[in-house]
């Protein structure tokens, strides 16, 4: 094929119809298929397939052990496999990979592969050392647990030589472009730098406008489990749709409504064009430059373009481009804990509830040695209370004082084995219960109280 | 790709069984080749059934060499004995976790079968080995007995 004056090779199979995450595999399927493998070199690929599991199980074993269960034999078959896939995946052109797999022993294919592996982990750690720098600040747990400490895991359990097909992580964050198949040192790779270009768009914009657009989104978006780069990005699409300021990616409820005439009657292909345009004039009005990010965005359109045409079509735009919400506008009161005792004191008063042996003695004394909220939260953590002496000291508080610990202490089932010690899920639990032994009238003020205070500390 | 031919591992586990017999044959012991293939097939019926695998002669050639010099082994029940050891070696790679090298299990099975067990299959399995692998999954010493912990309790000591 003639371009540009250059010839470009041709090959024989084509090298988007192999399978990413077993390249290997299905390069041998593809070249037999096409009779540039015959059954004796197939016989031979799976002699030296053999001698190298034998090889590197007598590693994995350290020479002790000749025998090895076939689960971790099969985990060492695919790791071999994997890796030597690897290798034949840096030859752009997939017949210069079959003349390299009748030609080198595996054991050398293996070799290569593995280099490359190591230079892949390495490329993996300097990504990551990046998007640390760059990091979205950001309240979301599931983006914070897994682009910190995530990664971090991976590199401190990600074991190349037996187990390069596994990354051991869940890698719960989505991105918004979901990385298909791709396993092991390629997934890290790949999910790093999808990671480490969504925060280089949303660090054009600043933390706060981020977190409250994030709040209009769903006001507990720290527990959620989304993309954000998604959100920030399909809001500055809208407001270049309805030329509005995309700096502050602020969309009015108006100018919401005026993004629904924009695109109302629209077709597909209209609201396509609309849409890659407005891209355009996102790159242009943020001096977007960098080629590589506007690739990437570009490779997030079709889903974004997907769920606007899906959302004009339904009416529902409004869940597609958020308006911002603020929630420190919810609170109407700020509630002070109050000053803390002095250490020295706190502990003696601690001790000596501990050392009581009946809870009116305990309750005497809090009610005449406390005399913050701070002291009494502390307590409620410290003192070795049991649930029915917690429940008696909150039955000794103020309903707004039950609102403020409520606020700090709120009752989360689901996440409080990782995150909170075991007096803290105590304490939880307890405000919950006795929440719920309030009468109604009394469990919706506390809950209305609970939105609307700030507490100092 | 993960399911090869047995059949070159089959063969070249053969021959090295046979080779073992210039050794053996100093003891009065000796495998003909239909029982090195039994044996070998013993092997493979062993692995299967114990979900292991294992490439070349693997231990079978160990085993022989640790047992041949027994005296309760004789040329009437050598290739039987044999083939017991090899299903109860494979037996107790997996109970004891794999912690243990193939060189210690098989001396181990040959210093008992030889001493405690005077030469019962019985006794090596169900109660020398199975004991051995309990220590070694419970973080024991593989020589522990529960009696010496009694001992210890009674004298207060720990």
């Amino acid at each position: 094929m003639m371009k540009k004056g250059n010839i470009e090779k041709y090959s024989t199979i084509d090298r988007s119809k192999l399978n990413e995450e077993f390249y290997f595999q299905s390069l041998i399927e593809e070249a037999y298929h096409h009779n540039m493998l015959t059954n004796s070199d197939i016989e031979s690929i799976q002699y030296g397939c053999l001698e190298l599991l034998a090889y590197k199980t007598e590693k994995y074993n350290s020479g002790d052990s000749s025998s090895i269960p076939v689960e971790v034999a099969e985990d060492i078959m695919k790791s071999n496999l994997y890796t030597i896939g690897i290798w034949l995946k840096s030859f752009p052109y997939t017949d210069d990979a079959i003349k390299e797999l009748k030609t080198v022993n595996m054991h050398d294919l293996y070799n290569r592969g593995r280099k490359r592996i190591a230079t892949k982990i390495n490329a993996a750690k300097h990504i990551f050392m990046l998007t640390l720098k760059n990091k979205i600040n950001t309240d979301n747990y599931t983006y914070n647990s897994t682009v910190v400490d995530g990664i971090k895991g991976f590199f401190k359990l990600y074991n190349p030589d037996f187990e390069a097909h596994k990354i051991h992580i869940t890698a719960d964050y989505p991105l918004c472009n979901q990385i298909k198949n791709l396993v092991g040192i390629e997934f890290i790779e790949k999910y790093l730098q999808s990671i480490y270009y969504e925060n280089m768009f949303c660090k054009f914009f600043s933390p706060n406008d981020i977190q409250y657009l994030l709040c209009g989104y769903e006001e507990d978006y720290s527990d959620l489990i989304f993309n954000i780069f998604q959100q920030v990005l399909t809001t500055a699409i809208g407001c270049e749709l309805i030329h509005a300021d995309v700096t502050t990616l602020n969309i009015t409820k108006t100018q919401l409504e005026l993004l629904h005439t924009v695109l109302i009657n629209k077709s597909n292909v209209e609201i396509n064009h609309l849409i890659l345009n407005a891209s355009k004039n996102l790159y242009f009005n943020l001096n977007l430059t960098n080629i590589s990010l506007q690739k990437y965005i570009e490779s997030c359109l079709p889903s974004i373009i997907h769920a606007v045409c899906f959302s004009v079509k339904e009416n529902s735009l409004n869940r597609i481009f958020i308006v911002k919400k603020y929630p420190e506008h919810n609170s109407l009161m700020q509630f002070s804990f109050g000053e803390k005792m002095d250490n020295e004191l706190y502990r003696k008063i601690i001790d000596e509830i501990i050392h009581c042996r009946y809870l009116s003695d305990k309750l005497s004394i809090i009610r005449n040695k406390i005399h913050s909220l701070s002291d009494i939260e502390d307590l409620l953590l410290d003192a070795e209370l049991n649930e029915n002496e917690i429940m008696a000291v909150l039955s000794t508080l103020d309903i707004i004082e039950i609102a403020a610990l409520s606020k700090h202490h709120p009752y989360k089932p689901e996440v409080e084995a990782i995150e909170y010690s075991k007096s803290e899920i105590k304490l939880q639990s307890c405000l919950y219960k006795y929440i719920l032994s309030q009468n109604p009238i009394k469990q919706e003020e506390i809950k209305q109280l609970i939105k609307q205070i700030t507490t100092i500390h | 790709m993960t399911t090869f031919s047995s059949s070159i591992i089959k063969k070249q586990a053969i021959n090295e069984i046979i080779k073992c017999n210039d050794f053996t044959e100093n003891f009065g012991l000796i495998l003909t080749h239909n029982q090195a293939v039994e044996l070998v097939e013993t092997r493979s019926y062993a692995l299967k059934a114990n979900r292991r695998i294992e490439f070349g002669g693997g231990v079978i050639d160990k085993i022989i060499k640790e047992f041949c010099n027994s005296p309760y082994i004789s040329m009437d029940n050598y290739a039987e004995i044999l083939r017991e050891l090899v299903e109860m070696f494979y037996y107790y790679k997996n109970e004891t976790l794999d912690l243990v090298s193939d060189d210690d299990l098989i001396k181990f099975m040959g210093k008992a079968f030889n001493e405690v067990c005077q030469g019962s299959l019985e006794l090596l399995s169900n109660r020398e080995l199975a004991n051995m692998a309990q220590n070694i999954r419970f973080g024991y010493n593989s020589n522990y007995k529960e009696s010496e912990d009694e001992d210890n309790d009674e004298k207060g000591e720990y």
